[in-house]
């Protein structure tokens, strides 16, 4: 951590090329190859704003539909895959996306660091999100879009209600988009745990930073949910196993409850990052910190959590006893308590500073007023009562409205212009920001605002026409003319943005006096963000150092050797921020680009059912997912040299500790996340089903007990080889990896065998599709884990994983302890549960 | 410095709170769900039934331990001089956390004494 000085601008030149050497960016089609954050993050952006503008412009179809009675632009069947993919488009290929496109970019400017930690991952997420985005955008110019609502209810969107192949294509593109999301989130939570500069403890990281922290844990394990819920009902439709269909034992409720447990976290998935926003330009705009830090990572994980107890809200009409409809009642108006916390702390720091109302501030005034109201409804739909009177009117769009939009399009727009010189180094037009503004928040409020009155007299939603004479023609035509103002204020904005390229005033240092690290970098940043890493012990960095961007440019602080030609960045311990190991990073690659495009094949030959095609790009995934691992630790191609500074830490994978370790465990906490909903949808049906069947099983009980227990005897014969390694003993580690790979086969094969052997009749009752889905489960975890094993075996011999970088065997054997419990709760679940309660 | 997990500086306290109120939750929504299948009390008895009171006690004791562990933390972040700027964050937002959870524990729980299970 010795600061490296450069005094000669020559010198200085020279240490910048040999950074862009080996960080740079390749152009034409090796472009593809790019997995650095900048890019990643500046490419989601403009993807997210284009799928905004597919659904703004689905939108507009909708609202000039609804402008006059009885008007049929287009007819019912069009109509309902329009306003369907309105809402897919926005929440999933605009909202999320985008919101996790700009934490992708800010994020490690923001912690001082020079990448995520896994940016092939970052790679493999964006390609994912894009390709499933178009696969999904194509059904609607092939006239088979998906048409039974955003949230794709059973049995509306079964095979015998919709029977083309347009839910496939919600149910296949969205679960290959999720990758993009979860990918995301895992990345997020490790890089901002374990990649902070050094001396920024958890309680100095820019508030930015909590929230996104928050966002990223709430998507790991709030997405899984409607990612099993998909491959169920992509199941049921594909392969005829009846999970939602009563008259086998399933229950479509159960869709609702996996959607919606996905669902209301999505909200604040969306929300938090905005009011993250909020949170870093209110002081930048106030020129003062803003008022009550702790307050206010207090209420981000309160909003968090109890964010996961609301879901039922959106089903109160469903038939679920009172005494659990008022535990979620409660649960929803509690959180806007947290909420409220957040929205006195914005206020009090607005009270204390002195506001300066540039364009930016224009989109934050407009999201506090917008959203406030929002929020208000949104207490009203938590009172049971009240939720049955609107119901599925327009009372509900009004306020979802106000809430996404006014949560998560105004502070994004308000952050998208306070980073703009970032994206170009050059201003925004104050004059054209300024119109579009008021155009949108005049248009919004024109449409959204009578809607509320629209929907408490009696207009149902996703209704494709109406009458005239029941009152609801003027409230309609007035939302469709405030909806073409909102647009005229959507073509001001992005005017504004497409002229400031190449008329806009170029930025000046640190342009709005900002306090965080993402703007110590130049403008537009290098790929590398800083030359050198500060060490940061304040809240408001550039506040109390505001020539720390020449300082790191510089190169005066730490990390500036860069001849070994890795990419490295700190890696930090996640509460103090000190650091203890130099993290480095796998440089541009085909790999994340191969791998989607292999998955896009794999979508597309599920949507086509030419099954034998879906085989072949599955294994072909997986071979190049494997490809990518390999290239790791002591590998010529990442870090076979472990030489560093003197007095710097050492390189991460010559330690027991590092990103991949941590990466493992979130990526775990995701997969739990979604057995766990499995779980749940296994005692759900038991419990609740009202035709639960239960077949006479041919479960062999005890060949799934000496499956787990043979496991359990490999995951200890693993515990204490691991043991052994970190006492610095690796005598016979190929070996015993080797055996222990067979091992892991051998338990793999045992639980085929059962599921062969069990004459599971999947298609004719719910009962044997969940016990095969279960088992189907550990079979792929156990087999992954033998594959995993196997080539660590095979590493050691190659000299990559030993007693220098042992790393590696303490990432695999997470898996193990995984697989463990998964099996004998499955144990319990399907073989001791019915055992003991009757009907086994 | 590295903290042990169950040291009171570990960061991982600072969630514990929202997750015992999250195993709480689930438990209360889980379990009236699985009794009302299973065996449900007397419509007649009203709310004063042995369902209500189980979920009820249930309630208390989480109660009991989120205050305790409120008051826990909350004195140890009285310490200032024993206490390092991370380590005072740490045991400040986890007392908080865990005072927020013991309120929401409260009040999600309060229809228990409104409502009858299983209608």
């Amino acid at each position: 951590m010795t600061p490296t000085q450069n005094n000669g601008a020559a010198d200085l030149d020279q240490l910048h090329d040999q950074f862009d050497e080996v960080w740079g960016n390749p152009r034409g089609w090796r472009a593809l190859t790019i997995v650095n954050h900048t890019s990643i993050g500046l490419r989601f952006l403009v993807t997210g704003a284009f799928f905004f503008l597919v659904g703004g412009l689905l939108a507009m179809l909708i609202r000039t539909q609804l402008a006059l009675p009885g008007y049929e632009l287009m007819e019912p069947d069009v109509y309902n895959q329009v306003f369907t993919m309105h809402g897919t488009v926005m929440m999933f290929l605009f909202a999320v996306p985008m919101m996790e496109g700009l934490a992708v970019y800010l994020i490690p400017k923001m912690i001082g660091a020079r990448d995520l930690v896994f940016p092939r991952l970052s790679a493999l997420g964006y390609y994912c999100y894009l390709f499933g985005g178009l696969i999904l955008l194509s059904s609607i110019f092939l006239d088979v879009a998906p048409k039974a609502g955003w949230f794709m209810y059973t049995p509306l969107s079964s095979s015998a209600h919709t029977p083309g192949v347009n839910s496939d294509f919600w149910l296949l593109g969205i679960t290959f988009v999720e990758i993009s999301a979860v990918s995301a989130g895992v990345e997020l939570v490790v890089s901002i745990l374990r990649t902070r500069t050094n001396g920024m403890a958890l309680h100095k990281m820019p508030l930015y930073a909590w929230y996104i922290l928050v966002m990223a844990m709430m998507i790991v394990v709030g997405f899984p949910p409607l990612i099993l819920g998909s491959i169920l009902l992509e199941l049921e439709r594909a392969a005829g196993m009846p999970f939602f269909d009563v008259a086998r034992g399933g229950d479509p409720v159960l869709w609702q409850h996996l959607f919606w447990l996905f669902g209301h976290p999505e909200v604040y998935i969306i929300f938090l990052p905005g009011a993250g926003i909020v949170s870093t330009l209110i002081p930048v705009f106030c020129q003062r910190p803003l008022v009550g830090y702790r307050w206010v990572v207090l209420g981000v994980l309160t909003t968090g959590f109890i964010s996961f107890g609301l879901w039922v809200h959106h089903m109160f009409t469903v038939g679920i006893p009172q005494l659990a409809t008022a535990f979620f009642s409660a649960a929803s108006m509690l959180v806007a308590i947290p909420t409220g916390v957040q929205i006195f702390a914005w206020l009090a720091t607005l009270w204390l500073g002195k506001p300066v109302y540039r364009v930016p501030m224009l989109w934050l005034v407009g999201f506090l007023i917008v959203f406030v109201a929002g929020g208000l409804t949104g207490v009203m739909l938590a009172l049971v009562p009240f939720d049955w009177q609107v119901h599925d009117t327009h009372f509900v769009v009004a306020h979802m409205h106000y809430v996404l939009v006014g949560g998560m399009v105004f502070p994004l727009m308000a952050g998208l212009y306070y980073w703009l010189p970032h994206f170009s180094g050059r201003m925004p037009s104050e004059k054209l920001g300024r119109w579009g503004f008021w155009l949108f928040f005049i248009g919004f409020n024109v449409t959204f605002l009578i809607m509320h009155w629209t929907g408490l007299i009696g207009m149902p939603r996703r209704v494709y026409t109406y009458d005239t004479g029941l009152g609801w023609d003027m409230p309609n035509l007035v939302s469709s003319i405030g909806s073409f103002i909102m647009a005229a204020g959507v073509a001001t904005i992005l005017l504004d943005i497409i002229l400031h390229f190449r008329f806009g005033i170029p930025a000046p240092k640190n342009p709005w006096k900002a306090d965080t690290l993402e703007w110590a970098t130049s403008l537009p940043p290098s790929a590398y963000n800083f030359v050198s890493l500060p060490d940061v012990t304040d809240r408001h960095p550039l506040w109390k150092d505001p020539d720390l961007p020449d300082s790191i440019a510089r190169g005066e602080h730490a990390l500036t050797v860069i001849d070994h030609g890795r990419r490295e960045t700190w890696g930090s311990d996640p509460l103090t921020g000190k650091v203890r190991e130099i993290i480095h990073l796998p440089g541009n690659s085909w790999l994340p680009f191969i791998a989607s495009v292999f998955l896009a094949v794999l979508c597309l030959s599920l949507l086509s059912k030419s099954y034998i095609l879906a085989i072949v790009a599955t294994i072909a995934t997986v071979v190049v997912l494997l490809r990518w691992s390999w290239e790791n630790g002591a590998h010529p191609a990442a870090a076979p040299d472990a030489h560093t500074q003197p007095g710097e830490p050492p390189l991460h994978s010559r330690t027991f500790d590092g990103p991949g370790l941590w990466g493992m465990g979130v990526t775990l906490l995701a997969d739990g996340a979604l057995y766990l909903s499995l779980l749940f949808g296994w005692f759900y049906l038991w419990t609740v089903s009202p035709q639960w069947q239960v077949p006479e099983s041919g479960l062999n009980g005890w060949l799934m007990f000496a499956s787990a227990v043979l496991l359990s005897a490999g995951t200890l014969w693993l515990h204490r080889l691991i043991k052994r390694l970190r006492a610095g003993m690796h005598s016979g580690l190929m070996a015993q990896l080797a055996w222990l790979g067979l091992l892991a086969l051998a338990q793999s094969a045992m639980l085929l065998w059962l599921m062969l052997s069990a004459g599971l009749a999947p298609t004719e009752t719910a009962h044997d599709a969940v016990i095969f889905v279960m088992l189907a489960y550990s079979l792929i975890h156990c087999t992954l884990a033998a594959v995993l094993t196997g080539l660590q075996a095979w590493r050691v011999a190659l000299g990559y994983v030993g007693d220098k970088a042992p790393y590696e065997p303490v990432v695999v054997e997470q898996l193990w302890y995984y697989n463990l419990g998964v099996l004998w709760v499955s144990y319990a679940a399907i073989v001791l549960f019915p055992a003991t309660w009757g009907g086994a | 410095m590295k903290y042990a997990r169950t040291s009171p500086y570990h960061p991982i306290q600072i969630p514990i709170g929202l997750i015992i109120w999250s195993l709480w939750f689930v438990a209360m929504y889980g379990g009236q769900a699985v009794i009302c299948k299973l065996s449900p009390p007397d419509p007649a008895q009203g709310v004063w039934n042995w369902l209500n009171g189980s979920l009820g006690v249930l309630t208390l004791l989480t109660l009991g331990l989120l205050l305790w562990m409120a008051r826990y933390f909350w004195r140890l972040s009285r310490m200032p001089e024993q206490l390092n700027e991370r380590q005072q964050f740490v045991t400040k937002i986890a007392a908080g956390i865990h005072l927020i959870a013991a309120l929401a524990t409260l009040f999600v729980g309060i229809p228990l004494l409104q409502i009858p299970p299983c209608l």
